[in-house]
């Protein structure tokens, strides 16, 4: 489905991404973990076309991304959820969901407010006055709107409180059962991390180094290596 | 009796026709944050549509009907060539657009001349008392509002106003939902520069056409706009509403003159007590 082979990227005269190579098949669940800096939002940035790519390939169905800007993307099936969420704050909770629908026909939208019935009862409120976990919920359901094949989660659970961080951990694996959508998270959070994935790619200075199973994330070693300060 | 109603009515005017005017430069300054020094230029151009339909035989309507399409084009043609390499250089931008400015009243007073060119007011005159009102700015005033009417409408009620607000705001965002957000700009500026042929069409036979016609009303329509603050219709409508009232009062009890530097001085007393504009504290919206 996704395949990125030695890709390289930089901001300015940084070098932020040095070869990153993966894989990902169709309806999988991966999760890329690593410190701060190491490359993990770029990566997801890159692969949603906001960096450009100095050297390698994204190839997605047999496409190939690597030129092609993010709002070609996101028609060829890219949903995105960034970090920090996004959400439109002086459009409403509907306004919002519209918006993520403009590359499909919005035929989801019941269906999404059964799945998040936190945004059903604020539909008509701005997105900026809700709590940043029902915000997060909003970037996801807007995502999803656009019926995509590929969603790309940057740290879903930051900022939001544990219950609806349970909450959020229940709903993309229930999403992903359901319409079969490819799901790349990036995270920090061991437990949201090893739960959600099926795989995991860790990050160290813009390479991906190992690809472990999800048990193995709890491996001290691991955490010693990718996640300790 | 007939004195209070004349001059209401001609406040009324006032503030409808500062509205109607700063319209389109409230979508192009107030919603993208394009300073725009040839807006007065949009205005000038929407006039001389309406000399041009009338010079050929066509009514004043339907010169009216052109102008926004003429500018709206014209503003297309101009977004594509100059605005889109300038977004977020506000010097650069001014410079341009400045220049831009120079450059068609140069162009207009070449291929016309200089001279002031009038427009037969067309409708007849109801008679108050002992005052004769013109029905031709009973016209103005309802283009205000229909004008109004239509940009809340555009911007709240159609697939294009949703798109338009959310990129104002974050238009990454929007191009990873799968809409080129350079596509929208072009869009947003060729409505705004529509807009401004609009009023500049629909003031035409009232003030006759020249080819700096616009410089008259430059300064008050960014004023209005600055004063309106950040919900851009309805800030602009209250800030026209103040200011029009203002120097329509000062003029009637003095001159226009003074009326002018009234305008001026309260558009400066509000910003210094209201910083972000008379919008600046309310909830957002259009």
């Amino acid at each position: 489905m996704l395949e990125v082979e030695g890709l390289h990227a930089r901001y300015g005269q940084v070098p932020v991404l040095n070869g990153v190579s993966l894989r990902v098949g169709a309806a999988e669940r991966v999760v890329i973990i690593g410190r701060n800096g190491a490359g993990k939002t770029t990566l997801l940035r890159a692969l949603m076309g906001f960096l450009r790519a100095r050297q390698g390939h994204i190839r997605w169905r047999g496409v190939d991304l690597t030129h092609l800007p993010p709002y070609r993307r996101a028609r060829l099936g890219l949903g995105y959820v960034p970090q920090g969420r996004e959400i439109f704050p002086t459009l409403t909770v509907r306004e919002n969901l519209r918006m993520g629908a403009l590359s499909g026909d919005g035929s989801r939208f019941d269906e999404l407010l059964q799945i998040f019935p936190r945004l059903g009862e604020r539909l008509a409120q701005r997105g900026g006055s809700l709590s940043g976990g029902e915000q997060q919920i909003l970037a996801i359901a807007r995502a999803l709107m656009g019926d995509p094949k590929l969603l790309l989660l940057d740290e879903p659970t930051e900022g939001v409180q544990p219950s609806i961080v349970d909450e959020i951990l229940e709903q993309l694996l229930g999403i992903n059962a359901r319409f079969g959508v490819t799901m790349i998270l990036v995270e920090q959070n061991v437990d949201f991390a090893s739960a959600f994935a099926q795989r995991a790619y860790t990050m160290l200075k813009g390479q991906i180094t190992e690809e472990l199973r999800p048990e193995a994330l709890y491996d001290p070693r691991v955490i010693a290596d990718y996640l300790g300060v | 009796m007939d004195f209070v109603a004349v001059t209401a009515f001609g406040i009324l005017y006032a503030i409808a026709t500062l509205i109607l005017l700063a319209l389109g430069l409230a979508v192009i300054f107030g919603m993208m944050g394009v300073i725009n020094l040839a807006q007065a230029e949009f205005l000038m151009v929407g006039a001389y549509t309406v000399l041009i339909a009338t010079a050929h035989g066509a009514s004043v309507w339907i010169g009216i009907a052109v102008a926004p399409v003429v500018v709206g084009l014209l503003g297309l043609v101009i977004e594509r060539t100059i605005i889109r390499f300038l977004y977020g250089r506000i010097l650069d931008t001014m410079l341009a657009t400045w220049g831009l400015s120079l450059g068609l009243v140069g162009l207009v007073t070449l291929v016309f001349g200089p001279t002031t060119e009038g427009i037969a007011t067309p409708l007849g005159h109801v008679i108050i008392g002992r005052y004769r009102l013109s029905e031709y700015s009973v016209f103005v005033i309802l283009m205000a509002f229909a004008g109004l009417g239509l940009t809340y409408a555009v911007f709240n009620y159609t697939r294009f106003g949703l798109v338009a607000r959310a990129t104002m705001q974050n238009d990454n965002m929007v191009s990873a939902l799968g809409v080129n957000p350079a596509r929208v700009y072009m869009g947003t500026f060729a409505f705004g520069a529509a807009l401004a042929g609009l009023g500049g069409a629909v003031i035409a036979p009232l003030t006759g056409v020249v080819p700096t016609l616009g410089l008259a009303f430059i300064a008050k329509i960014f004023i209005t706009v600055i004063v309106g603050g950040p919900v851009i219709l309805l800030g602009t409508t209250t800030s026209g509403a103040v200011l029009g009232l203002v120097e329509s009062l000062v003029s009637y009890s003095s001159t226009p003159i003074y009326g002018q530097v009234a305008m001026l001085a309260v558009a400066i007393i509000l910003l210094r007590l209201l910083p972000q504009g008379i919008s600046g504290f309310w909830r957002r919206g259009v």
